[in-house]
Protein backbone atom coordinates (compact mmCIF):
# COMPACT_ATOMS: atom_id res chain seq x y z
CA UNK A 1 0.00 0.00 0.00
CA UNK A 2 2.86 2.35 0.77
CA UNK A 3 4.20 1.82 -2.75
CA UNK A 4 0.79 2.62 -4.18
CA UNK A 5 0.67 5.79 -2.08
CA UNK A 6 4.04 7.07 -3.27
CA UNK A 7 3.61 5.98 -6.89
CA UNK A 8 0.20 7.61 -7.16
CA UNK A 9 1.42 10.81 -5.56
CA UNK A 10 4.35 10.87 -7.95
CA UNK A 11 2.01 10.38 -10.87
CA UNK A 12 -0.21 13.25 -9.70
CA UNK A 13 2.72 15.60 -9.06
CA UNK A 14 4.25 14.71 -12.42
CA UNK A 15 1.07 15.35 -14.36
CA UNK A 16 -0.07 18.53 -12.64
CA UNK A 17 2.43 21.31 -11.94
CA UNK A 18 -0.11 23.18 -9.82
CA UNK A 19 -0.17 20.38 -7.25
CA UNK A 20 1.91 20.73 -4.06
CA UNK A 21 2.85 18.24 -1.36
CA UNK A 22 3.61 19.45 2.16
CA UNK A 23 4.86 17.22 4.94
CA UNK A 24 5.33 18.01 8.61
CA UNK A 25 8.65 16.17 8.69
CA UNK A 26 7.14 12.71 8.23
CA UNK A 27 7.24 10.18 5.42
CA UNK A 28 10.56 8.46 6.16
CA UNK A 29 11.45 5.93 3.44
CA UNK A 30 8.48 7.12 1.42
CA UNK A 31 8.40 10.79 0.46
CA UNK A 32 12.13 11.47 0.03
CA UNK A 33 12.17 10.89 -3.76
CA UNK A 34 9.28 13.32 -4.20
CA UNK A 35 10.94 15.98 -2.04
CA UNK A 36 14.08 15.60 -4.12
CA UNK A 37 12.39 15.53 -7.51
CA UNK A 38 10.05 18.50 -6.98
CA UNK A 39 11.83 20.75 -4.46
CA UNK A 40 9.69 23.81 -5.26
CA UNK A 41 6.39 21.97 -4.87
CA UNK A 42 7.18 19.31 -2.29
CA UNK A 43 8.14 21.00 0.95
CA UNK A 44 9.03 19.70 4.37
CA UNK A 45 7.51 22.52 6.41
CA UNK A 46 8.98 21.26 9.67
CA UNK A 47 7.27 19.86 12.73
CA UNK A 48 4.54 22.45 12.60
CA UNK A 49 1.20 20.98 11.57
CA UNK A 50 -0.86 24.09 12.27
CA UNK A 51 1.42 26.12 10.03
CA UNK A 52 1.31 23.39 7.38
CA UNK A 53 -2.47 23.72 7.09
CA UNK A 54 -2.16 27.50 7.05
CA UNK A 55 0.42 27.36 4.24
CA UNK A 56 -1.87 24.98 2.38
CA UNK A 57 -4.65 27.56 2.79
CA UNK A 58 -2.49 30.23 1.19
CA UNK A 59 -1.36 28.00 -1.65
CA UNK A 60 -4.92 26.83 -2.32
CA UNK A 61 -6.14 30.43 -2.39
CA UNK A 62 -3.52 31.01 -5.08
CA UNK A 63 -5.10 28.24 -7.16
CA UNK A 64 -2.99 25.27 -6.10
CA UNK A 65 -4.06 21.76 -5.14
CA UNK A 66 -2.28 20.92 -1.91
CA UNK A 67 -1.64 17.54 -0.27
CA UNK A 68 -0.63 17.70 3.40
CA UNK A 69 1.01 14.65 4.94
CA UNK A 70 1.46 13.66 8.56
CA UNK A 71 0.46 11.08 11.13
CA UNK A 72 -3.24 11.14 11.88
CA UNK A 73 -3.19 12.53 15.43
CA UNK A 74 -1.00 15.41 14.33
CA UNK A 75 -2.86 16.27 11.13
CA UNK A 76 -6.28 16.15 12.79
CA UNK A 77 -6.20 16.78 16.53
CA UNK A 78 -3.13 19.03 16.62
CA UNK A 79 -4.44 21.46 14.02
CA UNK A 80 -8.19 20.90 14.12
CA UNK A 81 -9.05 24.60 14.09
CA UNK A 82 -6.88 25.18 11.02
CA UNK A 83 -8.64 22.23 9.35
CA UNK A 84 -11.99 23.71 10.34
CA UNK A 85 -11.22 27.13 8.84
CA UNK A 86 -9.16 26.21 5.76
CA UNK A 87 -10.94 23.01 4.72
CA UNK A 88 -14.44 22.87 6.18
CA UNK A 89 -15.27 26.58 6.18
CA UNK A 90 -13.34 27.84 3.16
CA UNK A 91 -13.81 24.62 1.13
CA UNK A 92 -10.34 24.97 -0.33
CA UNK A 93 -8.56 22.44 -2.49
CA UNK A 94 -6.61 20.85 0.35
CA UNK A 95 -6.19 17.09 0.73
CA UNK A 96 -5.08 15.76 4.10
CA UNK A 97 -3.15 12.50 4.01
CA UNK A 98 -3.24 11.02 7.49
CA UNK A 99 -1.18 7.90 8.08
CA UNK A 100 -1.43 5.55 11.03
CA UNK A 101 -5.15 4.71 11.17
CA UNK A 102 -6.03 2.70 14.25
CA UNK A 103 -3.03 0.95 15.73
CA UNK A 104 -0.73 1.12 12.73
CA UNK A 105 1.92 2.66 14.99
CA UNK A 106 0.96 0.37 17.86
CA UNK A 107 4.17 0.16 19.85
CA UNK A 108 4.63 3.93 19.78
CA UNK A 109 1.83 4.25 22.32
CA UNK A 110 -1.56 5.88 22.41
CA UNK A 111 -0.26 9.36 21.43
CA UNK A 112 0.36 7.84 18.00
CA UNK A 113 -2.84 5.79 17.78
CA UNK A 114 -5.71 7.09 15.67
CA UNK A 115 -9.04 5.86 16.92
CA UNK A 116 -11.15 9.04 17.17
CA UNK A 117 -10.37 10.89 13.95
CA UNK A 118 -13.31 9.62 11.91
CA UNK A 119 -15.64 11.32 14.39
CA UNK A 120 -13.57 14.49 14.39
CA UNK A 121 -13.57 14.89 10.63
CA UNK A 122 -17.17 13.72 10.24
CA UNK A 123 -18.15 16.57 12.56
CA UNK A 124 -16.65 19.07 10.11
CA UNK A 125 -18.87 19.67 7.08
CA UNK A 126 -17.86 19.33 3.47
CA UNK A 127 -14.70 17.26 3.80
CA UNK A 128 -14.70 14.05 1.77
CA UNK A 129 -13.46 11.08 3.82
CA UNK A 130 -11.79 8.16 2.05
CA UNK A 131 -10.22 5.16 3.74
CA UNK A 132 -8.37 2.84 1.37
CA UNK A 133 -8.04 -0.76 2.54
CA UNK A 134 -5.96 -2.10 -0.35
CA UNK A 135 -3.32 -0.86 -2.77
CA UNK A 136 -5.95 -0.65 -5.51
CA UNK A 137 -8.21 1.44 -3.31
CA UNK A 138 -5.25 3.64 -2.37
CA UNK A 139 -4.66 4.48 -6.01
CA UNK A 140 -8.35 5.10 -6.69
CA UNK A 141 -8.86 7.25 -3.60
CA UNK A 142 -5.85 9.43 -4.35
CA UNK A 143 -6.79 9.84 -8.00
CA UNK A 144 -10.32 10.73 -6.96
CA UNK A 145 -9.02 13.31 -4.50
CA UNK A 146 -7.04 14.95 -7.28
CA UNK A 147 -9.87 14.85 -9.77
CA UNK A 148 -12.50 16.33 -7.47
CA UNK A 149 -12.07 19.90 -6.21
CA UNK A 150 -12.49 20.62 -2.53
CA UNK A 151 -11.20 19.23 0.73
CA UNK A 152 -10.43 15.55 1.31
CA UNK A 153 -9.32 13.50 4.28
CA UNK A 154 -7.40 10.44 3.09
CA UNK A 155 -7.11 8.11 6.06
CA UNK A 156 -4.41 5.51 5.71
CA UNK A 157 -3.49 2.56 7.90
CA UNK A 158 -1.39 -0.45 7.16
CA UNK A 159 -3.51 -3.62 7.49
CA UNK A 160 -2.39 -6.53 9.63
CA UNK A 161 -3.81 -8.93 7.06
CA UNK A 162 -3.29 -7.35 3.66
CA UNK A 163 -4.70 -8.98 0.59
CA UNK A 164 -4.13 -8.44 -3.08
CA UNK A 165 -6.89 -7.55 -5.45
CA UNK A 166 -6.90 -7.21 -9.16
CA UNK A 167 -6.72 -3.69 -10.46
CA UNK A 168 -10.41 -3.70 -11.22
CA UNK A 169 -12.03 -0.60 -12.52
CA UNK A 170 -13.64 1.20 -9.62
CA UNK A 171 -15.89 3.67 -11.34
CA UNK A 172 -17.14 5.36 -8.25
CA UNK A 173 -15.43 5.03 -4.88
CA UNK A 174 -18.58 6.20 -3.12
CA UNK A 175 -20.23 2.88 -4.10
CA UNK A 176 -20.03 0.11 -1.49
CA UNK A 177 -18.07 -2.64 -3.24
CA UNK A 178 -18.47 -6.40 -2.85
CA UNK A 179 -15.01 -7.83 -2.28
CA UNK A 180 -15.67 -11.26 -0.77
CA UNK A 181 -18.74 -13.44 -1.19
CA UNK A 182 -21.41 -14.16 -3.73
CA UNK A 183 -23.54 -11.08 -3.26
CA UNK A 184 -26.62 -13.04 -2.25
CA UNK A 185 -25.82 -14.02 1.34
CA UNK A 186 -28.28 -13.23 4.11
CA UNK A 187 -25.49 -11.76 6.14
CA UNK A 188 -23.57 -8.62 5.25
CA UNK A 189 -20.26 -7.48 6.61
CA UNK A 190 -19.15 -3.88 6.11
CA UNK A 191 -15.67 -2.58 6.76
CA UNK A 192 -13.03 -0.14 5.60
CA UNK A 193 -9.39 0.86 5.88
CA UNK A 194 -7.05 -1.29 7.95
CA UNK A 195 -9.91 -3.52 9.15
CA UNK A 196 -10.78 -4.55 5.61
CA UNK A 197 -8.01 -7.16 5.41
CA UNK A 198 -8.92 -8.75 8.75
CA UNK A 199 -12.59 -8.78 7.74
CA UNK A 200 -11.63 -10.40 4.44
CA UNK A 201 -9.72 -13.11 6.31
CA UNK A 202 -12.61 -13.57 8.76
CA UNK A 203 -15.06 -14.17 5.91
CA UNK A 204 -12.68 -16.82 4.57
CA UNK A 205 -12.58 -18.50 8.00
CA UNK A 206 -16.38 -18.60 8.02
CA UNK A 207 -16.42 -20.06 4.52
CA UNK A 208 -14.40 -22.97 5.83
CA UNK A 209 -17.31 -23.67 8.17
CA UNK A 210 -19.88 -23.33 5.36
CA UNK A 211 -21.04 -20.00 6.73
CA UNK A 212 -21.54 -17.40 4.05
CA UNK A 213 -21.15 -13.69 4.57
CA UNK A 214 -20.80 -11.01 1.91
CA UNK A 215 -18.09 -8.47 2.65
CA UNK A 216 -18.43 -4.96 1.25
CA UNK A 217 -15.73 -2.33 1.34
CA UNK A 218 -16.65 1.26 2.15
CA UNK A 219 -13.60 3.02 0.75
CA UNK A 220 -15.46 6.32 0.86
CA UNK A 221 -17.39 7.29 3.98
CA UNK A 222 -18.28 10.72 2.63
CA UNK A 223 -19.70 10.89 0.07
CA UNK A 224 -21.28 7.47 0.14
CA UNK A 225 -24.01 6.13 -2.08
CA UNK A 226 -26.66 5.65 0.60
CA UNK A 227 -29.29 4.40 -1.86
CA UNK A 228 -26.99 1.60 -2.94
CA UNK A 229 -25.94 0.80 0.61
CA UNK A 230 -29.53 0.74 1.84
CA UNK A 231 -30.44 -1.72 -0.92
CA UNK A 232 -27.50 -3.94 0.02
CA UNK A 233 -28.47 -4.13 3.68
CA UNK A 234 -32.23 -4.40 3.22
CA UNK A 235 -33.64 -7.39 5.09
CA UNK A 236 -30.14 -8.57 5.95
CA UNK A 237 -28.18 -9.07 9.13
CA UNK A 238 -25.42 -6.52 9.16
CA UNK A 239 -22.07 -6.58 10.84
CA UNK A 240 -19.86 -3.50 10.87
CA UNK A 241 -16.14 -3.82 11.58
CA UNK A 242 -14.84 -0.34 12.13
CA UNK A 243 -11.22 0.72 12.78
CA UNK A 244 -12.29 3.66 14.93
CA UNK A 245 -13.95 4.04 18.30
CA UNK A 246 -17.74 3.89 18.20
CA UNK A 247 -18.17 7.53 19.28
CA UNK A 248 -18.50 9.46 16.05
CA UNK A 249 -17.65 6.39 14.01
CA UNK A 250 -19.43 5.47 10.80
CA UNK A 251 -21.43 2.74 12.53
CA UNK A 252 -23.30 5.57 14.24
CA UNK A 253 -24.12 7.12 10.88
CA UNK A 254 -25.32 3.78 9.57
CA UNK A 255 -27.54 3.20 12.61
CA UNK A 256 -29.07 6.65 12.23
CA UNK A 257 -29.70 6.04 8.53
CA UNK A 258 -31.42 2.73 9.25
CA UNK A 259 -33.61 4.19 11.98
CA UNK A 260 -34.47 7.49 10.33
CA UNK A 261 -35.32 5.92 6.97
CA UNK A 262 -36.96 2.89 8.52
CA UNK A 263 -34.80 0.48 6.51
CA UNK A 264 -35.96 -3.07 7.24
CA UNK A 265 -33.05 -5.10 8.56
CA UNK A 266 -32.64 -8.24 10.64
CA UNK A 267 -30.05 -6.83 12.99
CA UNK A 268 -27.08 -4.48 13.15
CA UNK A 269 -24.03 -5.45 15.19
CA UNK A 270 -20.64 -3.85 15.26
CA UNK A 271 -17.09 -4.12 16.48
CA UNK A 272 -15.23 -0.87 17.05
CA UNK A 273 -11.90 -0.02 18.58
CA UNK A 274 -12.09 0.62 22.31
CA UNK A 275 -13.03 4.12 23.40
CA UNK A 276 -10.27 4.58 25.95
CA UNK A 277 -6.53 4.48 25.45
CA UNK A 278 -4.19 1.55 25.70
CA UNK A 279 -1.65 2.14 28.44
CA UNK A 280 0.56 -0.70 27.26
CA UNK A 281 2.94 -1.25 24.38
CA UNK A 282 1.75 -3.54 21.64
CA UNK A 283 2.11 -4.22 17.96
CA UNK A 284 -0.67 -3.45 15.51
CA UNK A 285 -1.59 -7.15 15.56
CA UNK A 286 -1.46 -7.41 19.34
CA UNK A 287 -3.71 -4.39 19.86
CA UNK A 288 -6.11 -5.51 17.13
CA UNK A 289 -6.46 -8.82 18.97
CA UNK A 290 -7.04 -6.99 22.24
CA UNK A 291 -9.97 -5.32 20.49
CA UNK A 292 -11.17 -8.71 19.26
CA UNK A 293 -10.92 -7.36 15.72
CA UNK A 294 -8.43 -9.85 14.32
CA UNK A 295 -9.75 -12.43 11.82
CA UNK A 296 -10.52 -15.06 14.47
CA UNK A 297 -12.16 -12.48 16.74
CA UNK A 298 -14.36 -11.16 13.93
CA UNK A 299 -15.21 -14.68 12.82
CA UNK A 300 -16.19 -15.76 16.35
CA UNK A 301 -18.24 -12.58 16.79
CA UNK A 302 -20.16 -13.25 13.58
CA UNK A 303 -20.67 -16.94 14.38
CA UNK A 304 -22.39 -15.86 17.57
CA UNK A 305 -24.30 -12.88 16.19
CA UNK A 306 -25.26 -14.20 12.76
CA UNK A 307 -25.35 -17.96 13.23
CA UNK A 308 -26.07 -18.28 16.91
CA UNK A 309 -22.99 -20.42 17.40
CA UNK A 310 -20.50 -19.89 20.17
CA UNK A 311 -17.05 -21.20 19.27
CA UNK B 1 -26.18 59.72 7.05
CA UNK B 2 -22.71 60.72 5.88
CA UNK B 3 -20.14 58.51 7.47
CA UNK B 4 -17.23 60.80 6.70
CA UNK B 5 -16.38 64.30 5.54
CA UNK B 6 -12.58 64.11 5.25
CA UNK B 7 -10.83 63.01 2.02
CA UNK B 8 -11.42 59.29 1.49
CA UNK B 9 -7.73 58.49 1.40
CA UNK B 10 -7.07 60.06 4.80
CA UNK B 11 -6.76 58.37 8.17
CA UNK B 12 -9.36 60.78 9.53
CA UNK B 13 -11.96 59.56 7.04
CA UNK B 14 -11.23 55.97 8.02
CA UNK B 15 -11.65 56.75 11.71
CA UNK B 16 -14.87 58.61 10.96
CA UNK B 17 -16.31 55.60 9.11
CA UNK B 18 -15.16 53.18 11.80
CA UNK B 19 -16.88 55.08 14.59
CA UNK B 20 -19.99 55.87 12.53
CA UNK B 21 -20.43 52.23 11.58
CA UNK B 22 -19.78 51.00 15.11
CA UNK B 23 -22.30 53.47 16.53
CA UNK B 24 -24.92 52.48 13.96
CA UNK B 25 -24.44 48.77 14.57
CA UNK B 26 -24.04 49.15 18.33
CA UNK B 27 -20.94 47.01 18.22
CA UNK B 28 -17.59 46.83 20.02
CA UNK B 29 -13.98 46.20 18.97
CA UNK B 30 -13.77 49.89 18.05
CA UNK B 31 -10.46 50.71 19.68
CA UNK B 32 -8.71 47.81 17.91
CA UNK B 33 -9.86 49.20 14.57
CA UNK B 34 -8.83 52.76 15.48
CA UNK B 35 -5.32 51.73 16.44
CA UNK B 36 -4.66 50.24 13.00
CA UNK B 37 -6.47 52.92 10.98
CA UNK B 38 -3.32 54.67 9.74
CA UNK B 39 -1.73 51.35 8.78
CA UNK B 40 -4.81 50.28 6.79
CA UNK B 41 -5.21 53.64 5.13
CA UNK B 42 -1.57 53.69 3.98
CA UNK B 43 -1.70 50.05 2.83
CA UNK B 44 -4.85 50.48 0.76
CA UNK B 45 -4.24 54.00 -0.58
CA UNK B 46 -0.47 54.15 -0.89
CA UNK B 47 1.27 50.80 -0.74
CA UNK B 48 -0.67 47.92 -2.30
CA UNK B 49 -1.16 47.58 -6.04
CA UNK B 50 -4.58 47.58 -7.66
CA UNK B 51 -5.60 46.92 -11.22
CA UNK B 52 -9.09 47.57 -12.60
CA UNK B 53 -10.44 47.93 -9.09
CA UNK B 54 -8.99 44.66 -7.89
CA UNK B 55 -6.14 44.10 -5.49
CA UNK B 56 -3.07 42.74 -7.28
CA UNK B 57 -1.13 42.06 -4.10
CA UNK B 58 -2.50 39.94 -1.27
CA UNK B 59 -3.82 41.14 2.05
CA UNK B 60 -4.42 38.94 5.09
CA UNK B 61 -6.06 40.37 8.17
CA UNK B 62 -4.92 38.08 10.93
CA UNK B 63 -6.37 40.26 13.70
CA UNK B 64 -9.91 39.63 12.55
CA UNK B 65 -11.36 41.61 15.44
CA UNK B 66 -10.22 44.70 13.55
CA UNK B 67 -12.77 44.06 10.82
CA UNK B 68 -14.52 47.37 11.44
CA UNK B 69 -11.35 48.97 10.10
CA UNK B 70 -11.11 46.58 7.18
CA UNK B 71 -14.73 47.00 6.06
CA UNK B 72 -14.39 50.75 6.42
CA UNK B 73 -11.24 51.01 4.30
CA UNK B 74 -12.73 48.68 1.66
CA UNK B 75 -15.70 51.05 1.52
CA UNK B 76 -13.52 54.15 1.24
CA UNK B 77 -11.46 52.48 -1.48
CA UNK B 78 -14.61 51.68 -3.43
CA UNK B 79 -14.25 47.91 -2.98
CA UNK B 80 -17.32 47.56 -0.77
CA UNK B 81 -20.68 49.13 -1.54
CA UNK B 82 -22.29 51.39 1.03
CA UNK B 83 -25.38 49.17 1.19
CA UNK B 84 -23.14 46.22 2.06
CA UNK B 85 -21.32 48.28 4.68
CA UNK B 86 -24.66 49.24 6.21
CA UNK B 87 -25.45 45.54 6.55
CA UNK B 88 -22.74 45.25 9.20
CA UNK B 89 -24.02 42.90 11.91
CA UNK B 90 -27.49 42.73 10.41
CA UNK B 91 -29.24 39.39 10.73
CA UNK B 92 -28.67 37.38 7.58
CA UNK B 93 -25.91 39.57 6.16
CA UNK B 94 -22.37 38.39 5.44
CA UNK B 95 -20.96 41.29 7.45
CA UNK B 96 -19.95 39.42 10.58
CA UNK B 97 -17.50 40.79 13.13
CA UNK B 98 -14.92 38.35 11.92
CA UNK B 99 -14.86 38.39 8.12
CA UNK B 100 -15.70 35.00 6.71
CA UNK B 101 -16.01 33.35 3.35
CA UNK B 102 -16.74 34.17 0.59
CA UNK B 103 -13.93 36.62 0.32
CA UNK B 104 -14.33 40.31 -0.21
CA UNK B 105 -12.40 41.99 -2.96
CA UNK B 106 -9.27 43.18 -1.25
CA UNK B 107 -9.19 40.43 1.33
CA UNK B 108 -7.60 37.03 0.98
CA UNK B 109 -8.19 35.71 4.42
CA UNK B 110 -9.28 36.87 7.79
CA UNK B 111 -10.08 35.08 10.93
CA UNK B 112 -11.36 35.82 14.36
CA UNK B 113 -9.29 33.02 15.81
CA UNK B 114 -5.91 34.60 16.29
CA UNK B 115 -2.72 33.10 14.91
CA UNK B 116 -4.09 31.81 11.60
CA UNK B 117 -3.11 34.59 9.20
CA UNK B 118 0.68 34.22 9.05
CA UNK B 119 0.61 30.61 7.84
CA UNK B 120 -1.83 31.52 5.08
CA UNK B 121 0.36 34.48 4.14
CA UNK B 122 3.36 32.11 3.88
CA UNK B 123 1.43 29.88 1.46
CA UNK B 124 0.46 32.88 -0.67
CA UNK B 125 4.11 33.98 -0.66
CA UNK B 126 5.40 30.57 -1.78
CA UNK B 127 2.84 30.47 -4.59
CA UNK B 128 3.66 34.02 -5.71
CA UNK B 129 7.38 33.26 -5.76
CA UNK B 130 7.05 29.93 -7.59
CA UNK B 131 4.71 31.53 -10.11
CA UNK B 132 7.33 34.23 -10.64
CA UNK B 133 4.94 37.09 -9.93
CA UNK B 134 5.83 40.46 -8.45
CA UNK B 135 3.05 40.20 -5.88
CA UNK B 136 3.68 41.22 -2.31
CA UNK B 137 1.82 39.66 0.58
CA UNK B 138 0.83 41.86 3.51
CA UNK B 139 -0.37 40.41 6.79
CA UNK B 140 -1.64 42.61 9.61
CA UNK B 141 -1.48 41.10 13.07
CA UNK B 142 -2.10 42.22 16.62
CA UNK B 143 0.62 42.30 19.24
CA UNK B 144 -1.20 40.03 21.69
CA UNK B 145 -1.57 37.58 18.83
CA UNK B 146 2.17 36.94 19.09
CA UNK B 147 1.32 34.83 22.13
CA UNK B 148 -0.08 32.18 19.76
CA UNK B 149 2.43 29.45 18.96
CA UNK B 150 1.35 29.21 15.32
CA UNK B 151 2.74 32.74 14.74
CA UNK B 152 6.21 31.48 15.48
CA UNK B 153 5.79 28.38 13.32
CA UNK B 154 5.12 30.73 10.41
CA UNK B 155 7.95 33.05 11.44
CA UNK B 156 10.44 30.17 11.36
CA UNK B 157 9.14 28.96 8.01
CA UNK B 158 9.24 32.37 6.31
CA UNK B 159 12.71 33.12 7.63
CA UNK B 160 14.06 29.75 6.55
CA UNK B 161 12.56 30.03 3.06
CA UNK B 162 13.66 33.67 2.69
CA UNK B 163 10.20 34.84 1.66
CA UNK B 164 11.20 38.39 0.74
CA UNK B 165 7.76 39.08 -0.77
CA UNK B 166 6.23 38.77 2.67
CA UNK B 167 5.47 41.86 4.79
CA UNK B 168 4.02 41.52 8.26
CA UNK B 169 2.81 44.48 10.27
CA UNK B 170 2.14 44.24 13.99
CA UNK B 171 -0.33 46.71 15.45
CA UNK B 172 1.69 47.16 18.62
CA UNK B 173 -0.77 48.94 20.90
CA UNK B 174 0.35 47.10 24.04
CA UNK B 175 -3.14 46.16 25.21
CA UNK B 176 -4.79 42.78 24.79
CA UNK B 177 -8.40 41.84 25.46
CA UNK B 178 -8.58 42.16 29.23
CA UNK B 179 -5.17 43.36 30.41
CA UNK B 180 -1.97 45.11 29.35
CA UNK B 181 0.37 42.82 27.46
CA UNK B 182 3.24 43.44 29.87
CA UNK B 183 1.13 41.98 32.68
CA UNK B 184 0.07 38.87 30.75
CA UNK B 185 2.95 37.67 28.59
CA UNK B 186 5.52 40.35 28.06
CA UNK B 187 6.50 41.05 24.43
CA UNK B 188 9.40 43.41 24.96
CA UNK B 189 12.29 43.10 22.51
CA UNK B 190 9.81 41.97 19.91
CA UNK B 191 11.93 43.11 16.97
CA UNK B 192 14.87 41.14 18.28
CA UNK B 193 12.71 38.04 18.49
CA UNK B 194 11.76 38.33 14.82
CA UNK B 195 15.33 39.11 13.77
CA UNK B 196 16.46 35.93 15.50
CA UNK B 197 13.93 34.05 13.32
CA UNK B 198 15.59 35.36 10.16
CA UNK B 199 13.50 38.47 9.52
CA UNK B 200 14.28 42.10 8.90
CA UNK B 201 12.42 43.95 11.65
CA UNK B 202 11.83 47.65 12.10
CA UNK B 203 9.96 49.76 14.61
CA UNK B 204 7.83 52.50 13.14
CA UNK B 205 5.40 55.11 14.42
CA UNK B 206 2.11 53.45 13.49
CA UNK B 207 0.28 56.77 13.32
CA UNK B 208 2.78 58.63 11.13
CA UNK B 209 1.74 58.07 7.52
CA UNK B 210 5.05 59.24 6.08
CA UNK B 211 7.04 56.85 8.25
CA UNK B 212 4.63 54.02 7.45
CA UNK B 213 4.83 54.66 3.70
CA UNK B 214 8.59 54.72 3.80
CA UNK B 215 8.87 51.57 5.89
CA UNK B 216 6.30 49.67 3.80
CA UNK B 217 8.07 50.55 0.57
CA UNK B 218 11.26 48.79 1.62
CA UNK B 219 11.99 45.27 0.50
CA UNK B 220 14.72 42.95 1.67
CA UNK B 221 16.70 40.93 -0.84
CA UNK B 222 16.43 37.63 0.93
CA UNK B 223 14.38 38.08 4.08
CA UNK B 224 10.76 38.61 5.01
CA UNK B 225 10.09 41.97 6.66
CA UNK B 226 8.11 42.89 9.72
CA UNK B 227 7.12 46.35 10.87
CA UNK B 228 6.33 46.72 14.51
CA UNK B 229 4.03 49.69 14.36
CA UNK B 230 3.83 51.48 17.68
CA UNK B 231 0.23 52.51 18.05
CA UNK B 232 -2.26 53.74 20.61
CA UNK B 233 -5.33 51.62 21.07
CA UNK B 234 -8.40 53.76 20.40
CA UNK B 235 -6.31 56.43 18.65
CA UNK B 236 -8.32 59.49 17.68
CA UNK B 237 -11.03 59.24 20.34
CA UNK B 238 -9.56 60.58 23.57
CA UNK B 239 -11.59 58.59 26.09
CA UNK B 240 -10.87 55.34 24.24
CA UNK B 241 -7.13 55.83 24.00
CA UNK B 242 -5.16 53.29 26.06
CA UNK B 243 -8.34 52.11 27.73
CA UNK B 244 -8.87 48.37 28.19
CA UNK B 245 -12.65 48.57 28.45
CA UNK B 246 -13.11 49.95 24.94
CA UNK B 247 -11.79 46.72 23.46
CA UNK B 248 -15.28 45.29 23.79
CA UNK B 249 -17.72 48.09 24.67
CA UNK B 250 -20.15 49.45 22.08
CA UNK B 251 -20.45 53.20 21.78
CA UNK B 252 -23.72 54.89 22.72
CA UNK B 253 -25.37 58.13 23.76
CA UNK B 254 -23.04 60.79 25.12
CA UNK B 255 -19.95 58.76 24.27
CA UNK B 256 -21.08 58.52 20.66
CA UNK B 257 -21.71 62.27 20.51
CA UNK B 258 -18.34 63.04 22.04
CA UNK B 259 -16.50 60.67 19.67
CA UNK B 260 -18.26 62.19 16.66
CA UNK B 261 -17.31 65.66 17.86
CA UNK B 262 -13.65 64.75 18.36
CA UNK B 263 -13.49 63.21 14.88
CA UNK B 264 -15.09 66.24 13.27
CA UNK B 265 -18.38 64.62 12.35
Amino acid sequence: MKNALVETLESILGSDTSTYLLTADLGFMALEPLLEKYPDRCINVGIAEANMIGIAGGLARAGKTVYCYSMIPFITLRCLEQVRLQLAKAQLNIKLIGVGAGYTYGVQGSSHHATEDIGLIRALPGIAIVCPGTAVEMNKCLMESHKKPGPFYIRIGWPTHPFEEDDLAIDDISEPRLINGSGDAKHILLSYGPSLGSSFAAVNLLKQREKHVDLYSLASLRPINWDRLNKIIENKSIGFIEPNCKEGGFAEALALEVVSKNIPIQKLVHLNYRSDYFQVAGSNKFLEEKNNMHPEGISDFLLKEFFNEAD
Amino acid sequence: MNFYNAPANSSTALRQVIVSLAAKAGTGHISSALSMADILSVLFFETMSFHDGRLKDHFVLSKGHGSLGLYSVLYLKGLLKKEDLLDYHKNGSKMTTFPGEPFFNGLDFSSGSLGHGPGVACGLAIAARNDKTEKNIYCLMSDGECQEGSIWEAALFAGHHQLSNLHFIIDFNRLQAIAPIKDVLNLENLAEKWVSFGWDAEYVDGHDRTSLMKALSKKSVSKPRILIAKTVKGKGVSFMENSIKWHYLPIKDEFRDLAFKELGL
